[in-house]
C-alpha cells in the first residue's frame, strides 16, 4: 500500500486531470481452467479436518528412540558401511566371502529401510490405514524372501559380487 | 482487519483532488503541466500479464482456476505486492490475499511466485513482458480463498514445540537470565524467522505429511530453543522429536534454505538437531 | 491510486469478475478479504459479524465529502442472525470443501528437490531390480525355472548388444548417482556443506561424478 502511495505525485496529478486514463487501464482478464485439478492427483490428501480448537497444539507422539534417533543413526551407519563394501570387491577384482556376506546384509537392510521410508512417506497411517498395513507387510515379506534368495545365491550359487559381475559382463 | 484500513488510505491517496476543493485545481494544473513535460519523455506502457490462482468459498463446487490480469508496469510499484494491490484496487476487488507490512517482516504475503515460495513484498516483478508471472498460494495447503492458505495446522505445530524459555531455576532476583556473547551468537540465523511458512510449504516431505511432520520452520524454532543456553528443558524438547514423523521425515531436500525469503537455513538447523539427538541418545 | 468512484463502469458490469459473477453491486462492495479463521458466508446470509464491518465502512464513507459519491452503493443485504455456537460447525463445514493448492506441478524445478527425488527413484530402481531377482530366485526356482546366476546371465548375454546397453546404461547411471549423492547426504549429516551454496556446489559435483562413473561402469 505504502509503496504505491510513494509513487510520484506528478503521476497522480496527471491522472486526476485526465479522467480518461481510467478507461485506458481497463482490465483484460482471461480465465483458464486450472490444470492440476484434484481429480488427477496421486494420493490426494483428504478434506481438511482440524482436531481441537485452533489454540490447541498438535499432539506430541510418544517418544520412542527406536523409530527416532536410533533408527536414523542405524540408517547412516549402514549407508556409511556400504561405501567401502561396494567399492572394495570391484576394485580388488575378487570376491571375499566375508565381505560378500557383509555387503549382502547391508544391501538388504539398506533396501528395506529405503522402501520403508517410501511407505511411511506416501502411505500415511492416518489417511490410508489399510493400504499402509498392507504395504508394510508386503515389504516385510518381500525383504525376507529377498534375503532368503540372497542367502541361496551366497551359499549355493556364485555369490553376490561374482553374480553382479557375470550379469554385467554377459 | 487490515482490509478496513484500506479505504482510509485510498481516500488519502485519492487522485480526484479537484473534487475536494476548487482552490487546489489551479495548483494541480500547474503541476500537471510540469508533470506532463516530464512524462512526455517517459516510456511506452510496459504491459505485463499476471496469472493468478482463484478459488472462492462462495462457489465451492467450482474448480480453482487461473485468472489473467494485464498491468502497465510503468504505472505500478516495483514489487509483486504492488501489482497485486493495484489489481485489487483497480481491476478486481474480489482478488484476495494477505498483506500487511510491505517490507518483509510480517510474513503475511507469503505465496508462490513464478514457482518459488517467497514474500510478494520482497519479490521484484520480472520486467520481461513476454513472460507471464504466475502466482499461486503456498503449495499443498488448504485454500481459504484465492491466495490465502489456511495456516491453522502450521501454528498449532509451532505451539506444540513450546516456543518459549523454560528454565529449571527462576531468574536471579530482579535480574534477567544472562548469556555469554558466544552463547547468544548461537541463536543468530534462528531467531530472525518470521514464520511466513515459505520453507515449510516448499518442502515435499511437508506436502505429503504435514499433519505429522513438523516442517522446516517449526523445527528451526525447535532448534532455536534447544540451542539456547538459558533453556533447561532440552531433554524434554528432544523427546518430543523422538519418533518417526515429527523430525525424521526431513530427508535433507533443502528446498527450505533455497526458498527462505529471509536467507535463513532451516535445513542446517534440522541437521544440527539430528546430531544432537544422536549425541544425547 | 484512484478511488472506486473513478471507475463507475467497473461496478456496473459483472463481466470482469469471471470467477465470481455477481448480481448486485452491493456484493462487490462488501466482498472483503475474509478472516482466515472465521471464514464468511455468502451474501444471502451474511452473519452478524459482518455488520461491524459494514458499520465501520459506512463511517469511513461518511468522512468522504458528499460530492465524491456520485456512485451510491445500494444495500441489497439481508442479514440473518446466527448463534455464536454454530461458528465452529460453519467453519468445519467450510474446511471440508477447501481445495488443496497445487504443488508438484507448479513448484519451480530446482536442483535441491530434483536431486532428492532422483536419489529416491534411483534407489527404488536399484533395490527393485535386486529384490525382483532375489525373490524370483526363491519363488520361481521350485517350478523348474532355472534362475541360477550361470543360466540367467547366459540368457541375458544372448540379448542384442543394443538392448543390453539400453538396460545397463540406466542401471549404471542409477548406481553412480545413488552412490555419489549418498556420500553427499552423509557429508550433510555431519553439518558440512549444508548451505545453499554448498548444496549447489556439491550437487553439480555429484552430477559430474555420476556422468564420469556411468561411463566408467559401461566400459568395465
Amino acid at each position: 500500500m505504502a509503496s504505491t502511495l510513494r509513487s510520484s505525485a506528478a503521476r497522480r496529478i496527471l491522472a486526476a486531470t485526465k479522467p480518461t486514463s481510467a478507461i485506458r487501464l481497463l482490465p483484460q482478464t482471461r480465465v483458464a481452467a486450472f490444470h492440476a485439478s484434484q481429480k488427477h492427483q496421486i494420493l490426494p490428501p483428504g478434506p481438511q479436518v482440524v482436531h481441537g480448537t485452533v489454540n490447541d497444539p498438535v499432539p506430541v507422539p510418544i517418544a520412542n528412540a527406536t523409530h527416532g534417533s536410533y533408527h536414523w543413526a542405524f540408517e547412516r551407519i549402514i549407508a556409511l558401511g556400504m561405501i567401502p563394501l561396494t567399492v572394495a570387491p570391484f576394485a580388488a577384482g575378487s570376491a571375499n566371502p566375508a565381505l560378500d556376506a557383509a555387503l549382502g546384509t547391508a544391501l538388504v537392510l539398506h533396501s528395506h529401510i529405503g522402501f520403508d521410508a517410501c511407505v511411511t512417506d506416501y502411505f500415511p497411517k492416518r489417511q490410508y490405514p489399510r493400504t499402509r498395513t498392507f504395504m508394510i507387510w508386503l515389504l516385510r515379506a518381500s525383504t525376507i524372501t529377498a534375503a532368503v534368495g540372497l542367502f541361496s545365491i551366497q551359499t549355493n550359487d556364485v555369490g553376490l559380487t561374482e553374480g553382479i559381475k557375470r550379469f554385467w559382463r554377459a | 482487519m487490515a482490509s478496513l484500513r484500506q479505504p482510509t488510505l485510498r481516500l488519502l491517496a485519492s487522485s480526484n483532488i479537484r473534487r475536494f476543493s476548487p482552490t487546489i485545481i489551479n495548483s494541480t494544473r500547474c503541476l500537471a503541466t510540469l508533470a506532463k513535460e516530464e512524462i512526455v519523455t517517459k516510456k511506452e506502457p510496459l504491459v505485463k500479464k499476471f496469472s493468478i490462482y482463484r478459488w472462492s468459498p462462495d462457489e465451492p463446487t467450482k474448480k480453482p482456476q487461473m485468472q489473467e490480469y494485464s498491468l502497465d508496469l510503468n504505472e505500478c510499484g516495483p514489487m509483486v505486492l504492488d501489482a497485486l494491490i493495484k489489481i485489487k484496487n483497480e481491476m478486481d476487488p474480489t482478488l484476495t490475499f494477505r498483506r500487511s507490512c510491505r517490507e518483509g517482516i510480517c510474513g503475511s504475503c507469503a505465496m508462490n511466485i513464478e514457482g518459488t515460495n517467497t514474500l510478494a513484498c520482497l519479490s521484484r516483478i520480472n520486467r520481461d513482458a513476454s513472460s507471464t508471472t504466475r502466482i499461486y498460494p503456498l503449495p499443498h495447503m488448504y485454500v481459504v480463498k484465492d491466495l490465502v492458505p489456511d495456516l491453522t495446522n502450521f501454528y498449532k505445530q509451532y505451539k506444540s514445540i513450546q516456543p518459549y524459555l523454560q528454565s529449571k531455576e527462576p531468574a536471579p532476583e530482579g535480574k534477567e537470565f544472562l548469556q555469554t556473547k558466544e552463547d547468544r551468537k548461537k541463536l543468530d540465523g534462528l531467531y530472525e524467522c518470521i514464520l511466513c511458512a515459505c520453507c515449510s510449504t516448499s518442502c515435499p516431505s511437508y506436502w505429503w505429511n504435514q499433519e505429522e511432520y513438523l516442517g522446516p520452520a517449526v523445527l528451526m524454532q525447535a532448534y532455536r530453543w534447544l540451542a539456547d543456553s538459558r533453556d533447561g528443558k532440552s531433554g524434554q524438547r528432544k523427546d518430543m522429536l523422538e519418533n518417526s514423523m515429527s523430525l525424521y521425515r526431513c530427508h535433507t531436500i533443502m528446498n527450505c534454505a533455497r526458498t527462505c525469503p529471509k536467507g535463513l537455513n532451516p535445513g542446517l538447523a534440522i541437521a544440527k538437531i539430528k546430531m544432537m539427538m544422536v549425541q544425547s541418545a | 491510486m484512484k478511488s472506486y468512484a473513478s471507475y463507475p463502469s467497473l461496478f456496473d458490469s459483472s463481466r470482469f469478475f469471471l470467477s465470481a459473477p455477481s448480481t448486485s453491486t452491493s456484493k462487490l462492495h462488501y466482498n472483503q478479504p475474509l478472516q482466515s479463521q472465521t471464514g464468511y458466508r455468502s451474501r444471502s446470509n451474511i452473519s452478524a459479524m459482518l455488520s461491524t464491518r459494514v458499520l465501520s465502512r459506512s463511517l469511513l464513507r461518511s468522512a468522504r465529502p458528499k460530492s465524491t459519491t456520485f456512485f451510491t452503493p445500494r444495500r441489497m443485504l439481508t442479514t440473518e442472525s446466527i448463534p455464536a455456537s454454530s461458528a465452529d460447525s460453519i467453519l468445519a463445514a467450510q474446511r471440508l470443501v477447501r481445495p488443496v493448492s497445487p504443488h508438484l506441478t507448479i513448484y519451480q524445478p530446482q536442483l535441491t528437490w530434483y536431486l532428492s527425488m532422483t536419489t529416491r527413484i534411483t534407489g527404488v530402481a536399484l533395490s527393485g531390480v535386486f529384490y525382483l531377482y532375489a525373490i524370483g530366485y526363491v519363488l520361481v526356482s521350485p517350478f523348474g525355472v532355472d534362475m541360477s546366476v550361470a543360466n540367467a546371465s547366459k540368457k541375458w548375454g544372448e540379448f542384442n548388444g543394443a538392448v543390453k546397453a539400453a538396460v545397463k546404461a540406466p542401471l549404471a547411471a542409477c548406481f553412480s548417482f545413488h552412490f555419489w549423492n549418498g556420500i553427499r547426504h552423509l557429508v550433510w549429516d555431519t553439518g558440512r556443506e549444508l548451505t545453499v551454496r554448498g548444496v549447489y556446489r556439491t550437487g553439480y559435483g555429484v552430477l559430474g561424478l555420476t556422468a564420469l562413473s556411468t561411463l566408467g561402469l559401461l566400459v568395465v
